[in-house]
């Protein structure tokens, strides 16, 4: 992928946030269905296995993630996994977002907590 | 676990998922499946995995993922973007066939009309002069103003050759000789040039050689460059024409070489057939004779005030004398030439930019009324996340493939349009002027098309851009809208279409006024041709007279002529001479004499083309050489100079072309149109050809029954007298009238043409705005109805809101209409360019018109049918 934007160009949308910190969690193994069942078994909330997809494709396309795709396995129908691994500037993009957060939030944290 | 996913749900999920993907999300999807159905219990796992397989199916289906935000996308998409937006644009077009006819055709007549009178324009106004030195050469002639100055004397001109002021100095009159010898004698065209025109012009024959100053002496033996036409013609295109001989008005000349095809002095001028050196002497060629075309050449740089500046400094330091000083003009050849048709020419553009213009304001209202039906489309398309500028280049693109089509659809428009101007130019221009659709033209209605269709589309852009999704689907988006917008653009386009409808009518009446203008003579049933004798055969006054009285005699004895008569310039063939005459017994002060045109005619000239007299008497045989010399003298003449006709008896006045002593008035006829049928009074004095010979005349032969079966008889008798004359400018005097007219003609009918078009076109906006107006209203009227409105209630209602725009471009287009049309006043003809009575018709037609095609829209809402109109919704 040529002409990867910088992350300080980069802003993250909120569903965006929520793939890449599952892949952040998930390390080496995430694929399609486990970030979308980490994202739900922890937000709770009722997520399509097309939105993961399509939210993951414009992420490779922001040059933030990378996928390779695996061998079939008998349990997926004989198909295969399309594995993802968070890129550094995936990594530098999740950073700047958190660190926004934080910034934004600083001092906030008792009041945030009793909305 | 023999339970597996349903396939049609699985299906139904990869349904919007890219191709290359499904794979991966069926995976992902069965691997969960599988997961779920591990759970406790035998039955309430394979429910409840088969319940999640089809909510995640039916969710990928309808909603596949979060909003896209288009702004995110990576630049390099952008080409891909707009190859999609084209091929939806297509579909988008082809889905809405009315719409996108209208337009086009819309478009096409726009920007053909433009393109077509764009290429005419360009091809008479930015015509390049036949001379690869155009730029700098000038026409250098004698007094203060171009309009006012005159050509030069022989002497004058030999004058600036010496001094050296411009580069090169060139003197050419027009000049016509009879070809005799092998075959039928013929009349040629062309020039007598001095030798520095070739040099000055910079032409170069395409075989032999030009001219020397030596050539110029009538003590060599006479030297002629003949037309690539006639060389072919007469000579079979031989090679070794140089040097070979040929008769010209009986005097033998040797070919020096041929000119390259085409060649001739002025658009205007016919083909230069023949190219002889000037020949001058003082017997030939008196000093006062202003006679002579003086072209010069500027030198590189050379400003054209520095080079008049100078010419005038030289003149008055050798006549010093002069009372008042002598003035020189100096004006660039290209604007000379252009001076006669520029003012037609701008007239029409203006016309066609008004076209163009009605024209976009049409296309905007289509696409404003289009704008308004496609809101919940892009108010849907707005929720789910497009933003502006996506929608906004999306219609951009719409109405630049629309605009390409319509471009290409002009073009052909344009085609046909010079094709049918080039039937309608006056056939010599016709031949002169290159008229076809250039790639220049191509480039302008590219330009032209795509600026319009950027322009026009920007519009309802903004105004789709503007709007928010619960106005465009609830009720509120039936009542905002782009409303004043579309009615502005109905004042414009009525305004528009009242100026041009206003010229028109001028145009018309200034049109139907000429054909009905007195012309002073009776041109049906008149056939007229051109004779000359040469004065090396005939030499002197006598044989001459004796030449044309036996003419005379001989074509007055053909069978179905009723009389025949003789002039030196028949009416309306553009050439005729006109000088000083004074007046016995009055003085009048130097720039103020007497200068009426000078016609020498036979005595029977007036009854042949039915001149009237009006006192005293006409000429006849026994005014002849020999006897008292006596004139008649036109009634403007007469009143202008005498008071009245009968006060002008009786007085003697100076014919002074060539003839002695002063001439007593015995006669005065009515006044004829010489120039044109729409001059003023042009005062004019005859004399009979018995006492003024001439050796150049026009015949005219009045017919019992068809003139044009004449012509093989006269031809006949003047070969009788002499085998060697050609008969030329054989033409009926309705002919010549009709000629006269050719230019009006063809400017009437383009502007006649943009007008009708440009009506049509503000039309059916009105139309458009009419429907849409009562569209937009449909449910309110069903209720009003179903309450019990009457329907020509109704109907006022969507009048009342229709017409109001209408009623603005009228008046606007009147304030505008009497701003424009000085325009056209060199143009019109006994109609003032603020005519009462083509205002009204105008005002009145318009007003018709627009309420026609309201009504229709009108009287439809008031018939809305109730039921309908609510369930629609």
């Amino acid at each position: 992928m040529t002409g990867v934007p910088t992350s300080s160009t980069l802003l993250l949308g909120e569903f965006e946030q929520l793939v890449i910190l599952a892949l952040f969690r998930l390390g080496a193994g995430a694929y399609g269905a486990t970030i979308r069942r980490e994202i739900e078994a922890r937000t709770g909330r009722d997520l399509a296995i097309s939105a993961v997809y399509v939210t993951l494709a414009r992420l490779e396309d922001k040059g933030l993630v990378a996928s390779h795709v695996g061998e079939p396995t008998p349990q997926r129908g004989g198909r295969r996994r399309k594995h993802f691994t968070l890129r550094p500037a995936g990594r530098r993009a999740l950073s700047q977002a958190y660190q926004h957060f934080r910034m934004m939030t600083d001092g906030l944290e008792g009041r945030l907590e009793t909305l | 676990m023999s339970a597996r996913p349903s396939r049609l749900a699985g299906w139904l999920a990869t349904r919007r998922v890219p191709r290359d993907e499904r794979e991966f999300v069926l995976g992902d999807l069965d691997e969960e499946f599988a997961d779920r159905l591990g759970g406790p219990g035998r039955l309430l796992p394979v429910l409840r995995a088969r319940l999640w397989y089809w909510h995640q199916a039916l969710r990928c289906w309808i909603i596949p993922g979060p909003r896209r935000i288009a702004s995110e996308r990576p630049a390099g998409h952008r080409s891909m973007n707009l190859a999609r937006d084209i091929r939806f644009a297509l579909r988008v077009l082809r889905r809405m066939p009315g719409f996108t006819v209208t337009a086009v055709l819309t478009l096409a007549l726009g920007i053909g009309a433009a393109t077509g009178m764009f290429s005419v324009v360009h091809a008479v106004l930015g015509a390049p002069l036949p001379f690869s030195t155009g730029d700098r050469l000038v026409i250098v002639r004698e007094g203060a103003t171009l309009r006012d100055s005159t050509s030069v004397s022989n002497k004058r001109f030999e004058e600036w050759r010496e001094d050296d002021i411009l580069e090169d100095t060139a003197g050419v009159f027009l000049w016509d000789a009879s070809l005799t010898g092998a075959g039928e004698p013929e009349r040629v065209s062309g020039l007598r040039v001095s030798a520095s025109f070739f040099e000055t012009v910079n032409l170069r024959p395409s075989l032999g050689t030009t001219f020397t100053r030596g050539d110029e002496s009538r003590s060599v033996e006479p030297k002629v460059l003949i037309g690539d036409g006639l060389w072919r013609r007469r000579f079979g295109a031989a090679p070794d024409v140089i040097g070979r001989r040929m008769t010209l008005s009986d005097v033998t000349y040797t070919v020096m070489g041929v000119l390259p095809p085409g060649f001739r002095l002025r658009p205007k001028d016919p083909l230069a057939e023949v190219i002889a050196p000037l020949r001058l002497d003082d017997t030939v060629a008196p000093p006062s004779l202003n006679f002579m075309t003086v072209i010069g050449l500027l030198r590189p740089a050379q400003q054209i005030g520095e080079a008049r500046d100078r010419l005038q400094a030289d003149v008055r330091h050798r006549h010093p004398n002069r009372e008042p000083p002598l003035s020189v003009t100096v004006a660039r050849l290209r604007d000379v030439l252009d001076a006669e048709s520029r003012p037609v020419l701008l007239a029409l553009l203006a016309a066609v930019a008004f076209l163009l213009l009605i024209a976009c304001a049409n296309l905007a209202n289509l696409q404003l009324a289009r704008a308004t039906d496609r809101d919940q489309e892009f108010a849907i398309r707005r929720a789910l996340g497009a933003v502006p500028g996506r929608l906004l280049r999306q219609l951009l693109t719409e109405n630049l493939v629309l605009s390409a089509i319509g471009g290409i659809a002009g073009v052909l428009v344009a085609w046909l349009a010079v094709t049918l101007a080039k039937d309608a130019l006056p056939v010599r221009a016709a031949g002169a002027y290159d008229v076809r659709v250039s790639a220049q033209v191509f480039t302008f209605a590219s330009l032209m098309s795509m600026l319009s269709g950027v322009l026009v589309g920007l519009a309802p852009a903004l105004a789709a851009g503007r709007r928010s999704l619960r106005a465009a689907m609830g009720d509120a988006g039936r009542v905002v809208s782009a409303r004043p917008l579309r009615s502005a653009l109905v004042a414009v386009e009525v305004a528009l279409a009242f100026v041009l409808l206003f010229g028109t009518g001028l145009l018309t009446r200034s049109f139907d006024n000429l054909l009905h203008v007195d012309k002073g003579f009776d041109p049906e049933r008149v056939l007229s041709f051109e004779l000359s004798i040469p004065v090396v055969k005939y030499p002197d006054g006598p044989r001459q007279t004796a030449f044309f009285r036996s003419a005379l005699e001989g074509l007055a004895g053909i069978r179905g002529v009723a009389s025949v008569g003789l002039t030196n310039s028949r009416p309306l063939d553009q050439n005729g001479v006109n000088g000083t005459t004074p007046i016995e017994g009055q003085t009048s002060s130097p720039g103020q004499e007497p200068m009426p045109e000078k016609r020498i005619v036979s005595p029977e000239y007036f009854r042949t083309l039915g001149v009237r007299v009006l006192a005293g008497r006409t000429f006849n045989d026994r005014d002849a050489a020999g006897m008292p010399t006596v004139m008649v003298v036109s009634d403007s003449f007469a009143r202008r100079y005498f008071g009245t006709r009968e006060a002008a008896l009786g007085h003697r006045a100076g014919f002074d072309w060539d003839m002695d002593g002063m001439q007593e008035i015995i006669g005065v006829v009515n006044d004829v149109k010489h120039y044109g049928l729409d001059e003023g009074e042009v005062p004019m004095v005859y004399v009979s050809y018995l006492q003024r010979p001439i050796s150049d005349g026009a015949f005219v032969l009045k017919a019992t029954g068809d003139p044009a079966g004449l012509t093989a008889a006269a031809r006949d008798v003047i070969r009788g007298l002499d085998r060697d004359r050609p008969l030329t400018s054989i033409e009926t005097m309705d002919s010549a009238v009709a000629t006269s007219l050719a230019p009006r003609r063809l400017s009437l009918g383009l502007v006649a043409g943009f007008s009708v078009t440009g009506l049509f076109l503000a039309v059916a906006g009105i139309y458009g705005v009419a429907s849409y107006l009562a569209r937009q209203r449909t449910r309110e009227f069903g209720i009003r109805v179903a309450l019990g409105a009457a329907s020509g209630h109704l109907t006022r209602l969507v009048l009342r809101q229709g017409l109001p725009p209408v009623c603005i471009g009228l008046v606007v287009g009147a304030i505008g209409a009497i701003l424009l049309t000085g325009l056209i006043r060199a143009q019109l003809f006994g109609v003032r360019p603020t005519d009462p009575a083509t205002f009204l018709v105008i005002t009145a037609a318009l007003a018709v018109v627009a309420i026609v095609a309201s009504i229709f829209p009108a009287v439809r809402a008031g018939r809305v049918d109730p039921v309908k109109a609510l369930r629609a919704d």
